[in-house]
């Protein structure tokens, strides 16, 4: 047998172990189709035996391989939860206009700290701001944010930059400008 | 780069296995009909986690393969899943 076990995150782990899981939920419901009686999945839990290490950014884990001693214990419980409680405790994916941060371009470690603080959108800080909540604060007053506010202004322009149409009037004299941002003909 | 070793099973397969069950006990002659709507099975498991060529995580997965006892045992971890019939099903 092979032993090529990888470190993995957290996230990365579960995440998968979600997919895996949606897939037998599929196969279960196809079943269940020409078998009123079948099972669904309710709960499912892992122990797992690893080993963790810290690289200064991130934590990572590695199962125990055989014969290793004195591994610790990580417990994953995933339940079933209905739409309503999914609607209720998730956020949107996606908002038309959000700007993610990995698209901004600021310091790696002001990054860091902002998805410590689960900030990982333009619209993620938006939703703290409105609930004023000083996070110079909370971060104590490591990160820049109007350095972060200058930058997300800058990719929202970089999506939609203001598009220019030149016309002559001979009659006029002129050139015209359409400024698409202002949607107006101006000289 | 490397797939799940072959001795092991995807993960969604595994816990598909493991509920391949009828869940129904019928005794004609005593006219009993009796159905599990509920099971929570407890296994250890030795887990196989590799990268695949897209960079996801694969999780392999076996129940012990083997019984005899060796100088050094693979690493067990605790596997455990409950499986029901929808409540509205097993009420009717």
């Amino acid at each position: 047998m092979r032993n090529e076990n990888t470190a993995w995150q957290l996230e990365d782990f579960v995440d998968s172990l979600v997919v895996e899981l949606d897939k037998t939920r599929e196969t279960l419901a196809v079943k269940a189709i020409n078998k009123p009686l079948s099972y669904t999945v309710k709960e499912m839990a892992l122990d797992l035996n690893i080993f963790p290490s810290y690289d200064g950014d991130n934590v990572r884990f590695i199962t125990a391989q055989p014969g290793q001693q004195g591994a610790s214990k990580v417990s994953i419980q995933l339940g079933s939860i209905t739409d309503q409680q999914v609607r209720a405790t998730s956020k949107l994916p996606g908002v038309k206009g959000d700007i993610k941060l990995d698209q901004i371009k600021i310091d790696k470690s002001a990054k860091k700290e902002l998805r410590k603080l689960g900030v990982n959108s333009a619209d993620d800080l938006k939703q703290i701001e409105q609930k004023n909540v000083d996070l110079q604060k909370v971060t104590d007053g490591d990160i820049d944010y109007t350095a972060i506010a200058n930058q997300i202004q800058k990719s929202k322009r970089d999506q939609n930059p203001p598009r220019l149409s030149v016309r002559y009037f001979p009659s006029k004299g002129r050139i015209w400008q359409w400024i698409r941002s202002s949607s107006q003909w101006q000289w | 780069m490397p797939g799940i070793d072959e001795a092991f099973l995807p993960f969604q397969q595994i816990v598909e296995k493991m509920v391949a069950f009828t869940g129904e006990i019928y005794d004609r002659d005593a006219g009993v009909r009796s159905r599990i709507y509920k099971c929570v099975i407890e296994s250890p498991v030795e887990l196989d986690v590799v990268r695949n060529d897209q960079g996801a995580l694969q999780i392999g997965s076996t129940p012990p393969l083997y019984r005899v006892e060796t100088t050094f045992l693979p690493a067990f971890h605790r596997m455990m899943v409950t499986v029901e019939i929808p409540e509205a099903e097993h009420e009717e």
